[in-house]
């Protein structure tokens, strides 16, 4: 059987997410699925089928195709939500988040807010014994770059403008993600905050149907000086880890970002 | 057991002497290979491989060397004697040498100072391409052809470097003409539009775009676009083209270069510049 040439059971919608009715979110799937598997993700079209004794997946949309043969006695596809991944591969690891409105924060404060940020999506192949395998990565979101510090030194991050929330927005999670944020003005002065960077090593993402999260914290030291870090932590009970994509390199790259030219 | 000691082996050297040059001869193998080790832990960062491991050897066997001249008066070797003769030998190697020498030496100097990196696109004395491999006597690069060049290090060491891959950004640019009838401001709003949808068209540093001049034919824009160095050439040749279907899109011309000819006198029409004619 070709691919797709039984679309009339296609459960197309089956990943639509809507914020109009929440409760409509409740058991969004993020899989498993055991094949014949249709999907519309956004303007993407996902399918795994049966073809002799193999499986074909193919991922149609946002002007890429990807046909992959997977050689298993059963197949079992399932998503994660990932780090928002470069393209080209290896282009940068650090996520510029700009905020859409300056934050100015009191003396030795300590305050969470709350920011959207892009994902991109994992899909993942399990065989019977649950041995698990990166299949396809894509993501609903359109990407764009930027330079964080000068043109000698500076880091090229994935950009992102946000608006701050005060509590958790609403967001359709298999395109952003809710990242909290937990300020702390170490100085004695007042801040004003405009943007901050991430680095994608240490990105700890939970995801529930409805709700992917981050928590990190953003530590001002000085006039220009920032660090961010990444915490362990789902910001709601009963989250699920995420598939990683960067692993956290032992000493170099510990998910810890110094914003040494500015907030 | 002192007597057996004070006893000669040969000449004036005895046992005592020959069991002291040994001893003293393994502690410097030991302090040089803990100092071999203690480079490479501490350089790893920051050299490659290869060059760690000639750096260690070099530093390696200079140790033994100098413990071995050290130690020749104790084993009755009288290395005055050696000097002449080596230094003749070294004379003479020395001037059959002289380019090795230079290169090596520069070669070592371009490992300290990194101007270029393996995978950096350069252009080095003339020569454009990727840096394929950079050896202790010569570097090779990659033409962006296809060809293989070898240079030697004293030449890449006195040259004038551009490294284009060295920063992580870089700018380019075009001139845009449009034709004077066409409104610019339009054409640099659909610029600007394509470069914000364009994902390695930088947010920051910001594009710049702006009428830079009048020229005889064309009302002359000019773009200039920071993108990651490593994917600055695609994006170039991604975006000229967009940039001229965008801009005819939108009904803007860009126009050839033209010159108005006048032949002969038409009693019709005034001739500008003509004597006799109104200006």
């Amino acid at each position: 059987m070709a691919p797709g040439e039984n679309r009339a059971d296609e459960k197309t919608g089956m990943l639509a997410w809507s914020h109009q009715d929440d409760s409509q979110n409740e058991g969004v799937p993020w899989g498993p699925f055991r094949s014949p598997v249709y999907l519309t993700l956004g303007g993407i079209r996902i399918s795994m089928e049966e073809k002799g004794s193999n499986y074909i997946y193919r991922r149609e949309g946002g002007g890429e195709t990807v046909d992959k043969v997977i050689l298993a006695e059963t197949g079992i596809l399932r998503f994660s939500p990932v780090e928002p991944l470069p393209r080209p591969p290896g282009l940068s690891a650090h996520l510029l988040i700009d905020f859409a409105w300056s934050v100015v924060m009191e003396p030795r404060a300590e305050r969470s807010i709350y920011v959207l940020f892009p994902l991109s999506i994992a899909a993942i192949i399990e065989n019977r014994r649950k041995e698990d395998n990166l299949l396809d990565l894509f993501s609903l979101n359109k990407s764009k770059y930027t330079l964080y510090g000068n043109v000698r030194e500076g880091l090229i991050c994935r950009y992102w403008q946000s608006e701050i929330y005060e509590s958790i927005p609403p967001a359709n999670p298999f395109e952003l993600g809710i990242l909290q944020i937990e300020i702390k003005n170490s100085t004695a002065k007042w801040v004003e905050i405009n943007k901050a960077v991430f680095s994608a090593y240490g990105m700890k993402i939970y995801f529930s149907p409805n709700l992917v999260t981050l928590n990190a914290v953003m530590k001002i030291a000085g006039d220009q000086t920032a660090e961010t870090t990444f915490i362990d932590k789902p910001i709601q009970a009963g989250m699920h880890e995420a598939w990683c994509q960067f692993i956290p390199k032992p000493l170099t790259q510990q998910g810890r970002t110094i914003m040494g030219e500015g907030y | 057991m002192v007597d057996w000691l004070d006893r000669a082996v040969y000449g004036q050297v005895t046992w005592m002497n020959l069991m002291v040059a040994i001893l003293l001869f393994f502690g410097a193998l030991i302090i040089s290979r803990l100092l071999a080790l203690q480079l490479r832990r501490s350089l790893k960062e920051k050299l490659d491989r290869e060059h760690l491991e000639i750096l260690a050897k070099v530093v390696s066997y200079g140790i033994i060397i100098i413990a071995l001249i050290w130690l020749m008066p104790m084993l009755g070797i009288e290395p005055s004697g050696l000097m002449v003769a080596g230094g003749i030998v070294a004379l003479a190697i020395g001037f059959a040498s002289q380019s090795i020498i230079g290169n090596l030496i520069s070669g070592l100097f371009l490992m300290g100072e990194r101007p270029v990196k393996i995978g950096d696109l350069v252009k080095i004395s003339d020569e454009q391409g990727i840096v394929e491999d950079i050896h202790i006597i010569s570097t090779s690069i990659r033409t962006l052809e296809g060809n293989f060049i070898r240079i030697p290090n004293e030449t890449v060491f006195t040259s004038n470097i551009t490294n284009y891959t060295g920063n992580p950004v870089r700018r380019f640019g075009y001139s845009v003409g449009i034709s004077y009838a066409d409104d610019a401001n339009l054409a640099m709003k659909v610029i600007r539009d394509l470069i914000e949808e364009h994902p390695l068209a930088l947010v920051n540093p910001e594009p710049q775009i702006f009428v830079k001049n009048l020229g005889d034919s064309s009302v002359d824009i000019t773009v200039r676009i920071w993108a990651p160095s490593s994917e600055w050439y695609r994006v170039k040749m991604e975006l000229l083209w967009k940039i001229k279907k965008a801009i005819e899109d939108a009904g803007i011309e860009i126009p050839f270069p033209q010159h108005v000819v006048w032949f002969g006198k038409d009693e019709a029409k005034e001739v500008p510049g003509e004597p006799g004619t109104s200006q």
